[in-house]
């Protein structure tokens, strides 16, 4: 007990105002790891403050511009491109510059069979070889054209942040893991597992390239309840944090503002059995006919769901991911005597059972809660819901292994840089994660990959956003706006949707300057 | 005493051994470890390497026994979140935080239970009886987490006398200390009034009264020596609400500790740290409970004649 | 048991109880409402008393705008029925157990005891995360998780009281006059450990209430829609500050009950054997 109870420092009362600090609490690490191939996207967090990626998105346009890669061409088959490596660069603790060997193994650990990042998988498809011919030079080849390489996969809203290579190699990964080096602005400090990250300003401060943050301090603490985390806003003991949508009128009676990043998630009910391949299509479910599907869009009165639990953040959406050809796509009313007629029609007049999974995801908390409201709109409608529980890593393995074939679940949809890669991970028959797939789609699918002219792409991908609404592929319903409770201390703070919290951007509010 | 001693360690070992079993199977029920194991990428090549790495082509009784003897070098395998850390580490690097808790949580459930408990008895039938064993009965009708919220609610955000949440100093562990105690407390306070009830009517408390020995005398060296007993037979459950309970008030007050480690670990069916961390704290219940067989029999006079 | 029913406390424990139980029993015509169906207009109205309150839910409604009066004697049934079945199948195990360890003794005797120490000591919040993970949250593993978590303490007591009715002269006497070993157990042991077993089961009703609101809180418990205490407070644990009504409600519901059983098994406890009272503490 001695050797515990030294770890106790003294402490008391409420924080003090540290002006150059800025502490964010979130609801978790997930993995915890500081190497951008060690985990999923929940961590860019923090690792956006300590990384660079070749290309930053700018907010205005949602364009990929320069980033550690000053300029880039592609081929115009599309299947080749060149990425000419910022000079100067200065990895931290003295690792020299960044070279186009850095971001050509950052890659290949980003594609290795047993990297877990969200875009290793399709990644791993579309890469053909990676080779450096010249220090600034980085030529990327693929397997299949992609106009969109740069924006979708390699900026700053995705996971390929740029490692040093030499240090990686000196260290080992389980200590560069601990220890990591990468040419962003913050250097990890400390770190707790699964408590907190203390993230400083790098000691070579003049080697910071991009814009210099104002903080000299980035606290991450995870805190999974949300009561905590709001609790931890009144009391100063957080600048920011995620919070949960009936909390949001509650945090700006305190005096706290609320900042919320537009279309950062989607709420969608998947439906089993629907893709056409691989052992994984069920044509016995009620749902394999697409007047059920209509019926189960049509029954739902999503504007409630989104006024009611979202407490009016976000849109109605005959989609799960904002896709700007998309968004004039009207989407299902609510009519739930045209969700009775179409279920007679089918031959459902008294509706039929069926289990619905839920599970609570970062964003997502409101998942199980959504799904109760939808198992209440489909029982008016005849469908004898029973609802679960499940946990991701049980539905994960049955989604991907094709057994789960005959029940529906909820899911969240994200926003994608590139429409192309959402496509392609929820609808292309390869994708484990595929939802809904028919022959018809693949081919739809298939035309608009292999398009390089942008406007016949834009009409190809506006026809694919109406066949998915006309199939009803899913049970789409919002796409829902994430809300940050953000203190006194946090001024021009640009957060875009798309995965880029931005922490290390923001500004103090005027009157607190750091 | 000798005897005593011998014979409870060899029945600790022997829990403990039946535990490995029993922890051993539970993991190999909650999923495939190799599905779990590989990423998305994986090829058939690479399961069959994994499998025969693993061992999981050997008979049950082979993986147990090599599982058992990596365990009694303190290797449990690996974990499979991120960088793939030694479970056993990811359990150590925890371990003091939810020691730490655990004791300051027993500190007061004893500071704060042996008194009261006292307290009551002697002033049994009257308001501050009443009032200790309604706040005793309220203590274990409480779900945990709720008391967790409202005292974060009352004493953080509206006092600010204690921080929400997180390690740190005092006014970090004040709240979760109390809230995983308070159960424990509540135990604590009517054990102790319930044995002091019955000392304070027995016949060697009349005889020290008769003598003139002052009350609290009387109270103290007399009535309550005899009232502890009960209280450390219980000692070792104490300690087993606690660590259960460290799940969830790990989890409301963000705690670094085993409890969070546990929970996320199944959830992610990390079946290495799962092994490592139901062992570690069973090993320490078992061992806490050694202790207190072995004080017990130490204090208790006739166990130590009957040796 | 006639003078017990004179002690006001008692009267008042028991007559608290029956009214749950009463309530639980006709939940149907109580109820105002369908306690699964709800409509997100009424989403957290607060109960009729407060203002912004209305008829139509008079304890007010939950955060899928279901009448939370509705939700309360609804999950009186199953909660009530949880906690029932989980501590009969627990005490009768646990006593079988005890008894038939206490009363043949040598080796079955230790196996036994080393099996409930390894009982007591195995973290059961994750057991019953681990049941979980395993087949998934159901009423029915729930209740399995509880009576694996609650039997020990009835086997350890069952035994030790075995062993102080085993030396009595009348069992002596029974056995030599021929008696089976499982008709003394029954005839003879069980009724005179009864009344201990009924006090500790007693006092158990609040660790399983308040056990199974935390298995809720871990997203364990009894899966949604189904109401029941525990649920209804951790759902409203994220509103204790702004809608109060949804935790606090149920969470009186669980004070008053698992309290009024406390004073019952503590005056069974006092009138059966005052001396009884300390090993039955917990």
């Amino acid at each position: 007990m001695a050797g515990a109870a030294t770890l106790a420092v003294a402490g008391c009362g409420r924080a003090p105002f540290e002006a150059t600090q800025l502490t964010v609490a979130m609801p978790t690490f997930a993995e915890g790891t500081f190497l951008p191939w060690t985990g999923g996207g929940q961590r860019k967090a923090f690792l956006d403050a300590m990384y660079d990626y070749l290309c930053i998105i700018d907010p205005a346009t949602g364009e990929p511009g320069p980033g550690l890669a000053s300029d880039w061409s592609v081929t115009s088959d599309g299947l080749e491109w060149t990425f000419r490596i910022r000079p100067g660069v200065q990895f931290q603790r003295g690792y020299g510059e960044v070279a186009s060997t850095d971001a050509a193994f950052s890659i290949r650990q980003i594609i290795r069979p047993t990297a877990r990042a969200g875009p290793s998988s399709p990644l791993r498809r579309l890469i053909r070889d990676i080779a450096t011919p010249d220090p600034r030079i980085l030529v990327i080849r693929l397997t299949r054209p992609d106009p969109e390489l740069a924006k979708g996969y390699l900026a700053n809203a995705q996971q390929v942040g740029i490692v040093c290579a030499r240090h990686v190699a000196e260290a080992g990964e389980r200590a560069a893991s601990l220890n990591p080096v990468g040419s962003g602005p913050y250097m990890l400090d400390f770190f707790r597992r699964d408590s907190e990250i203390r993230l400083r300003i790098r000691t070579d401060s003049e080697n910071i390239w991009r814009p210099r943050p104002a903080f000299e301090t980035l606290v991450f603490r995870a805190v999974p309840e949300v009561s905590t985390r709001v609790a931890m806003m009144k009391t100063g003991e957080a600048d920011i944090a995620p919070i949960s949508y009936d909390d949001i009128g509650d945090v700006e009676r305190t005096g706290l503002a609320v900042r919320s990043i537009p279309q950062s998630w989607s709420p969608v009910i998947r439906l089993g059995g629907l893709v056409q391949e691989g052992g994984r299509f069920e044509p016995k479910n009620p749902w394999a006919d697409v007047r059920v599907r209509q019926a189960m869009n049509y029954a739902i009165d999503k504007n409630a769901i989104i006024r009611r639990i979202f407490h009016g953040q976000g849109r109605i959406a005959a989609s799960d991911t904002p896709v700007e050809a998309w968004a004039s796509l009207a989407p299902y009313d609510y009519d739930p005597a045209r969700a009775k007629a179409l279920l007679a029609e089918a031959g459902y007049p008294k509706g039929f059972p069926v289990t619905l999974k839920a599970f609570a995801t970062t964003p997502g908390a409101e998942l199980p809660v959504v799904a109760q409201a939808v198992a209440l709109y489909w029982r008016a409608v005849g469908i004898e819901v029973s609802t679960e529980l499940i946990d991701w890593t049980s539905l994960r393995s049955a989604w991907t292994s094709g057994a789960a074939r005959s029940y529906v679940w909820t899911h969240r949809g994200f926003p994608f840089t590139s429409a192309q890669n959402g496509l392609e991970a929820g609808f292309d028959a390869r994708s484990v994660f595929s939802a809904f797939s028919t022959p018809e789609l693949q081919a739809m699918l298939d035309a608009h990959a292999n398009e390089l002219d942008p406007g016949k792409r834009r009409a190809k991908l506006t026809e694919i956003g109406v066949y998915l609404r006309d199939q009803a592929a899913n049970v789409f319903i919002a796409h829902i706006d994430e809300p940050y409770a953000a203190s006194r201390k946090v001024g021009e703070w640009t957060i875009t949707s798309s995965n880029a919290l931005n922490f290390e951007g923001i500004q103090p509010a005027s009157g607190t300057a750091a | 005493m000798m005897r005593i001693v011998l014979s409870r360690v060899g029945e600790a070992l022997v829990s403990l051994l039946l535990m490995s079993v029993v922890v051993f199977f539970l993991a190999r029920l909650t999923g495939d470890p190799v599905a779990v194991l590989l990423g998305d990428g994986a090829t058939e090549a690479d399961k069959q390497a994994l499998i025969s790495e693993l061992g999981l082509n050997r008979s049950v009784f082979e993986q147990y026994f090599i599982f058992l003897g990596n365990v009694l070098q303190g290797d449990f395998g690996r974990s499979i979140m991120g960088d793939q850390s030694p479970a056993f580490q990811l359990v150590l690097e925890r371990l003091p935080y939810s020691l730490l808790l655990a004791s300051a949580s027993l500190v007061i459930a004893l500071g704060i239970g042996i008194p009261l408990g006292v307290a009551a008895a002697v002033n049994r039938g009257r308001p501050l009886d009443v009032a200790a064993r309604a706040a005793a009965l309220f203590g274990q009708s409480v779900p945990p987490f709720w008391l967790g919220l409202v005292l974060i609610y009352i004493f953080a955000v509206q006092l600010g006398w204690a921080r929400t949440s997180g390690f740190g100093g005092l006014a970090n562990i004040a709240l979760p200390a109390f809230t995983m105690a308070l159960f424990s407390l509540a135990a604590i306070v009517r054990l102790v009034r319930g044995a002091m009830i019955e000392a304070l009517t027995s016949e060697y408390v009349k005889l020290a009264r008769a003598k003139g020995l002052p009350e609290r005398d009387v109270i103290w060296r007399h009535a309550f020596r005899n009232s502890a007993f009960p209280v450390i037979t219980f000692m070792g459950a104490f300690f087993a609400t606690m660590i259960t309970g460290a799940v969830v008030i790990e989890t409301v007050f963000s705690w670094p500790g085993v409890g969070r480690l546990a929970l996320e670990s199944i959830l992610r069916r990390d079946f290495a740290v799962i092994q490592a961390v139901v062992l570690m704290i069973t090993t320490l219940y078992i061992v806490m409970n050694l202790m207190v067989d072995l004080l017990y029999a130490w204090l208790d006079p006739r166990v130590r004649e009957a040796a | 048991m006639t003078g017990l029913f004179r002690s006001s406390i008692v009267r008042i424990a028991v007559a608290v109880l029956g009214l749950f139980v009463l309530a639980a029993l006709l939940a149907p015509l109580i109820a105002p409402a369908n306690p699964m169906a709800g409509s997100l207009e009424d989403r957290l109205m607060p109960p009729a008393w407060v203002e912004g309150g209305s008829l139509r839910h008079i304890l007010g409604a939950d955060d899928l705008g279901r009448d939370i009066l509705s939700r309360l004697v609804y999950g009186a049934q199953v909660s009530l029925a949880v906690s029932a079945l989980a501590i009969l199948g627990a005490g009768i195990i646990g006593s079988t157990v005890g008894m038939i360890a206490g009363y043949v003794g040598g080796w079955t005797d230790r196996i036994v005891m080393r099996v409930v120490d390894l009982a007591l000591s195995f973290p059961i919040i994750m057991l019953a995360l681990l049941m979980a993970a395993l087949f998934g949250p159901s009423l029915v593993n729930i209740i399995i998780v509880l009576m694996i978590v609650l039997w020990s303490p009835y086997a350890r007591m069952a035994r030790g009281e075995t062993l102080r009715v085993r030396k009595l002269d009348y069992i002596d006497l029974a056995r030599t006059a021929g008696a089976s070993d499982s008709y003394i157990i029954v005839r003879h042991v069980l009724p005179n450990i009864a009344g201990a077993l009924i006090v500790l089961a007693t006092l158990q009703v609040g660790t399983v209430i308040v056990l199974e609101a935390s298995l809720s809180f871990l997203g364990v418990g009894v899966p949604p829609p189904t109401p029941s205490w525990g649920s209804m407070v951790s759902d409203g644990r994220n509103f204790i500050a702004s809608a109060w009504w949804v935790s606090l409600i149920p969470g009186l519901a669980v004070l008053v009950v698992v309290m009024s059983a406390n004073m019952l098994g503590d005056a069974l406890a006092d009138h059966l054997n005052p001396d009884r009272r300390r090993e039955t503490g917990l």
